[in-house]
């Protein structure tokens, strides 16, 4: 892994000050950038650079650094999380970058994200729509015995792959509409498939789609964009799904 | 805050399309009695006009196409409202006719004008023309207007190659098995409409 | 150094301060339940609790408390509630369902978690958890939790290290994801419901304390930088761990002990800091500036196999290694559970064969986790069924596949069982301030089980808070909410606003960042896997040198009225740093070897660690004694009625 080359990068990064701002890019000379960096440690030792000089760093979030929590996320190179498949920014390493490159580095635009600053856009608009029916409402208290329903296990691997979903938007962040029908679609389509999901499913489906409207996202032309940017490799088959519960749910009086 | 859910215009804007791409079907099959000769696409439109079931159908397919049309304004309109700030350097992952539906839309709009306006007008509301075999050929003998007539299906194959599959995720129906097999015909569809179209334009325009 | 480092305090009694009820083990929990008192569904609607975090143990304890009626505030620092790092927890959860007829039951899993924590936990904290994980299960598919299962339909089970039995019910690598995604849709339907209030991007900076009671917190708004008061019958600290004071972890890079570390300084006890967990499969460090350690979840030890080559410095290719010419040091060292020994035991034995010099060139910090007999025998769909995403983790992070060349791993920081001291009701000392998951010292004893962690959050947040709590706030009927005019609170904003200002005026050279990572040396070096009095002397002296250097020259840019992660980070880092000196004098205190806690004095002559149960059978319960002051030392006995702590063995 050491006998790697060390890159020599231009980043051309959005800065933005707060919501009001215009913002403009601004263009950073990084020499000696060593492969096994992911691109977040890469933007750290960026900051510390800035800060040393008594500069505003770069500002960007993350938390996990394991491709799981959802909250990293930008636009690299015109791609959502880069361009390395099923990858979020925080697993996006150095070496698939080449020598010499410039890279372009974007905050995810939706109406529905706003900038707050530099690479952090507001996400509230996703738990909007989760908090309108993405849930089974069941008390805790004394559900039956785990086992009590048998669930084929094709069903419950399948719901496994919606409900994998880590709601870090870059679907939307892709999307030319701008639209949230594959976050939505996967926890609809996740507790669709299990029958413990089911007693709700018609009200569920209704509130969740009504809800993504009013958030502002646009609606789905299926392009299927998102697709290839999800991290996670969610399917698009989600949301033809989602959009039979719909048409169920409507033809039930929903 | 009154909003509906998108499925609610998309499924409009599918169902009215696959209307439209029937009645595409049924015009292509029409149009090759223009290649049997005057006398035989004369009588196959006199048919027409006098068939009161294709009547009743006609009004339909009016209401159709403008709800198609009010539709996808509406939708392009949302969609735009819903991604107010663009990227500076972007990298679409998906095909450009996908994200051009509008445009081809308004190519086929402009388009259907013009056509209404040189065949049904003269020929059934102010009766200016008797014979529409000729009045097609000769619009066909103009070089721009079988060029534009040839374009415009161009764009109606790019809409219709997206339209099809997409009409059919919109209702919801995405199988391992069948989507494959209606992405093929879709395929299919939007070569045989363009190509078809275009072929009897373009035979009008050398020889007929 | 000659000054007294702690001051010798009193000795907690088990019933007026741990507040352990009476009876066999088996009946503690219920007759706790059957006599607690009770606040009446009007009475609830009446009472305001502050939870903060949102992971396992705060979501699955909001929506819990919503449900019962109560108006909950929850707060976190995310975006959303659904990041915290709960979400990262791979491996699985356990329950003593015994649906895999291996003989597992309540008793078994107790015992287990009593041994794997080397006899440090409290026995009845314990056995409650055990007694409780079944219906974690039952819950969690019943709100769409969608665990792996058998072909004809029902749970799937696998095995996990330091246990003889499947009862780990896990999501692929993701059960942590699932299990939060789940409580957190609870969260959003009681949100909805009107019963919750989120505050996201709200750091808690302190807790306000109105006649030695939690009546509230300080928060400060992550985006506008603004200062905010926020009251409440009664707070609740579900901030996790502290594992991020040693820099590199297998914890989110934000993960921090601020809240802990403030209700500490507020009178709160901090119990048994010096158990830190570090986790055997983590992948290596690669370069200086790597911002964390990512772990390779310990199931992967069901079917991999922990080797090095024989030959010191072997160059070979790993695959060109004949079997006879690898060293399978865990399965030869521990014959009976082999790969599978608890955490503590098999990190130490990757420590002691890389010390030994037998570890993986270039760093030498580094041994092999081989899966590929495993793929061979199995075949690579069963196995991609099992460790499919971690492979691809695996792959993503290091470029070399696991399908071909055998994982390299090395231990990494990952969990702590210290925590704020509490009662078997959860609580901490301040009355009214509550600690549940990670966040408390309680249930692990010295040393955590795999698949344990999460079981615990969500005991903790589901089952045992919702009840504990009403014996609080049983006596507080009627009592209005604070006044966040009161002076307390005013004080308590002040002293924050001050600190913050303090850290912008400094404007020294060096970022905060270099801070942590100094300190990060220092405890992995010193206070890490093994400790010895030198060493801990020697980082005490280093830590309180740093936390000097860090109020003299540490740089923060940028104002504090607006976004600005720089101060968010200086501030959990002097906060890691003072909880760093307490973690040193915990250490040097606890003169005998127990789990995670290795003093190299104290090891039997196979190099096994020597507990010393006559001496240090409790719980060490830190006591803040003001700015500079030693802490002061008090002890809660442990005793054991049920089970007899024996020397434990795994070989």
């Amino acid at each position: 892994m050491s006998e790697k080359k060390n890159l020599r990068l231009t980043l051309k990064v959005w800065r933005q000050d707060g919501p009001q701002d215009q913002g403009r890019f601004e263009t950073y000379e990084l020499d000696n950038v060593n492969p096994d960096w992911s691109f977040l440690e890469m933007l750290d030792i960026l900051n510390m650079k800035l800060v040393r000089d008594g500069k505003e760093p770069i500002a960007f979030e993350s938390d996990c650094r394991e491709g799981i929590c959802g909250t990293c996320g930008f636009v690299v190179n015109g791609r959502a999380h880069g361009h390395l498949h099923k990858t979020t920014v925080c697993q996006l390493h150095m070496r698939h970058f080449k020598d010499g490159e410039t890279i372009v580095i974007e905050p995810f635009r939706a109406t529905a994200f706003p900038v707050l600053k530099d690479l952090i856009i507001d996400r509230t608009a996703m738990d909007f729509i989760l908090k309108r029916g993405g849930y089974i409402s069941v008390n805790v208290g004394s559900p039956p015995d785990a086992n009590t329903i048998p669930v084929p296990k094709h069903n419950a691997d399948k719901a496994f792959d919606f409900a994998t979903c880590i709601g870090c938007g870059a679907c939307v962040a892709a999307c030319p509409n701008a639209s949230a029908a594959l976050f939505t679609s996967a926890k609809i389509t996740h507790l669709a498939l299990l029958p413990h999901g089911h007693p709700e499913r018609e009200k569920r489906v209704a509130e969740m789609l009504t809800a993504m409207e009013e958030q502002g996202f646009g609606g789905c032309s299926n392009t299927y964009a998102c697709e290839v940017e999800c991290p996670k490799g969610i399917s698009i088959t989600g949301i033809a799904k989602a959009n039979l519960e719909y048409w169920r749910a409507k033809l039930k009086g929903h | 805050m009154n909003a509906k859910p998108y499925l609610l215009r998309k499924i409009i804007s599918a169902l009215t399309g696959l209307f439209l791409i029937m009645f595409l079907i049924v015009h292509l099959y029409d149009n090759f009695f223009l290649l049997l000769g005057e006398q035989a696409f004369n009588i196959k439109a006199k048919e027409l006009l006098n068939n009161p079931f294709i009547r009743v159908v006609e009004v339909l397919l009016f209401i159709s196409l403008l709800l198609h049309v009010i539709y996808g304004i509406y939708i392009t309109a949302k969609n735009k409202q819903a991604r107010n700030t663009s990227y500076k350097k972007i990298n679409w992952q998906t095909p450009f006719y996908k994200r051009m539906m509008w445009l081809s839309g308004t190519v086929i709009l402009l388009f259907l004008v013009v056509h209404l306006q040189s065949f049904l007008v003269p020929y059934r509301i102010t009766g200016e023309a008797n014979n529409l075999y000729q009045l097609v050929v000769l619009s066909f003998k103009n070089p721009f207007y079988t060029g534009f007539y040839v374009l415009a299906f161009i764009f109606l194959g790019f809409h219709l190659l997206h339209a099809w599959e997409s009409a059919f995720q919109t209702l919801g129906f995405n199988h391992p098995v069948f989507t494959p097999i209606i992405k093929i015909i879709g395929w299919i569809l939007a070569l045989g409409i363009t190509i078809g179209y275009s072929a009897i334009a373009i035979a009008a325009y050398i020889q007929l | 150094m000659t000054e007294k480092l702690w001051i010798e305090g009193r000795t907690l009694d088990l019933k007026e301060d741990s507040r352990i009820p009476d009876g066999p083990i088996e009946e503690k929990w219920t007759r706790y339940k059957n006599t607690v008192p009770l606040v009446s569904p009007a009475n609830k609607r009446r009472f305001t609790i502050i939870v903060v975090g949102s992971g396992l143990a705060g979501a699955s304890a909001s929506a819990s408390l919503a449900q019962l009626g109560y108006n909950v505030l929850l707060f976190t620092y995310h975006d959303s509630p659904r990041r915290a790092h709960s979400i990262a927890a791979q491996g699985g959860i356990n329950a003593a369902k015994n649906y895999q007829n291996d003989g597992d039951s309540v008793w078994r899993l107790f015992y287990d978690t009593m041994k794997g924590g080397d006899f440090r936990a409290r026995e009845a904290n314990v056995y409650r958890l055990a007694e409780i994980s079944p219906q974690i299960i039952d819950y969690s598919v019943a709100i769409g939790v969608p665990f792996a299962r058998e072909y004809g339909g029902l749970l799937a089970n696998r095995s996990f290290g330091g246990v003889l039995v499947q009862r780990t019910f896990y999501a692929r690598g993701q059960t942590g994801q699932q299990l939060l995604l789940g409580a957190i849709s609870q969260v959003l339907r009681w949100w909805n419901e009107g019963r919750i209030k989120i505050f996201p991007r709200h750091e808690i900076l302190d807790v306000v304390l109105i006649d030695g009671h939690a009546k509230g917190i300080i928060a400060r708004d992550l985006i506008t930088g603004e200062l905010k008061r926020y009251a409440g019958h009664a707070v609740v600290l579900a901030t996790g761990g502290y594992g991020n004071a040693y820099f590199l972890s297998t914890n989110a890079v934000n993960s921090n002990a601020t809240a802990i570390w403030r209700a500490y300084k507020r009178g709160a006890y901090f119990g048994n800091p010096c158990f830190v967990q570090v986790h055997p499969t983590a992948l290596p460090e690669t370069h200086e500036y790597q911002s964390k350690r990512t772990l390779m979840s310990e199931s992967l030890r069901n079917d991999g196999r922990v080797w090095v080559p024989r030959k010191k410095g072997d160059t070979r290719h790993p695959n060109e290694i004949p079997h006879e010419e690898r060293w399978y040091f865990l399965e030869e060292w521990y014959p009976a559970y082999g790969n599978l020994v608890p955490r503590d035991v098999a990190s130490r034995a990757i420590k002691k064969v890389c010390d030994m010099g037998y570890g993986l060139p270039p760093t030498g910090r580094a041994v092999y986790l081989d899966l590929l007999d495993a793929i061979k025998e199995q075949g690579r769909e069963r196995i991609e069924a099992k460790y499919g995403n971690l492979f691809e983790m695996y792959e993503k992070i290091t470029g070399e596949s696991p399908w071909e060349v055998p994982m390299k791993i090395y231990p990494a920081v990952h969990y702590t069982m210290g925590g704020l001291w509490v009662s078997y009701e959860l609580q901490t000392s301040i009355p009214g301030l509550y600690a549940i998951g990670e966040a408390n010292f309680s249930d692990h004893g010295a040393n955590r089980l795999g698949a344990s962690a999460l079981m615990q959050g969500l005991a903790d947040g589901y089952y045992i808070l919702p009840y504990t709590i009403g014996a609080y706030l049983a006596n507080r009927l009627g009592e209005k909410l604070p006044d966040t005019e009161s002076e307390e609170f005013k004080k308590t904003e002040q002293e924050v606003k001050e600190r913050i200002e303090k850290l912008l005026s400094i404007n020294g050279n060096t970022p905060p960042d270099e801070f942590h990572m100094k300190l990060g040396h220092i405890l992995w070096d010193k206070v890490g896997l093994s400790r010895s009095k030198e060493s801990l002397l020697q980082a005490l002296q280093e830590i309180r040198e740093l936390k000097q250097e860090f109020w003299k020259d540490v740089k923060v840019v940028g104002d504090a009225n607006t976004i600005n992660q720089e101060l968010e980070k200086a501030g959990r880092i002097a906060d890691f740093i003072e909880l760093g000196e307490l973690i040193t004098i915990d250490a040097l205190h606890r003169e005998e070897s127990c789990g995670a806690h290795f003093r190299e004095e104290y090891q039997t002559e196979e190099g096994e660690p020597l507990r010393r149960d006559d001496e240090f059978a409790y719980v060490a319960a830190w006591e803040y004694n003001g700015e500079g002051n030693p802490p002061i030392l008090n002890k809660e006995p442990l005793k054991f009625e049920a089970i007899k702590p024996t020397v434990r063995s795994y070989k």
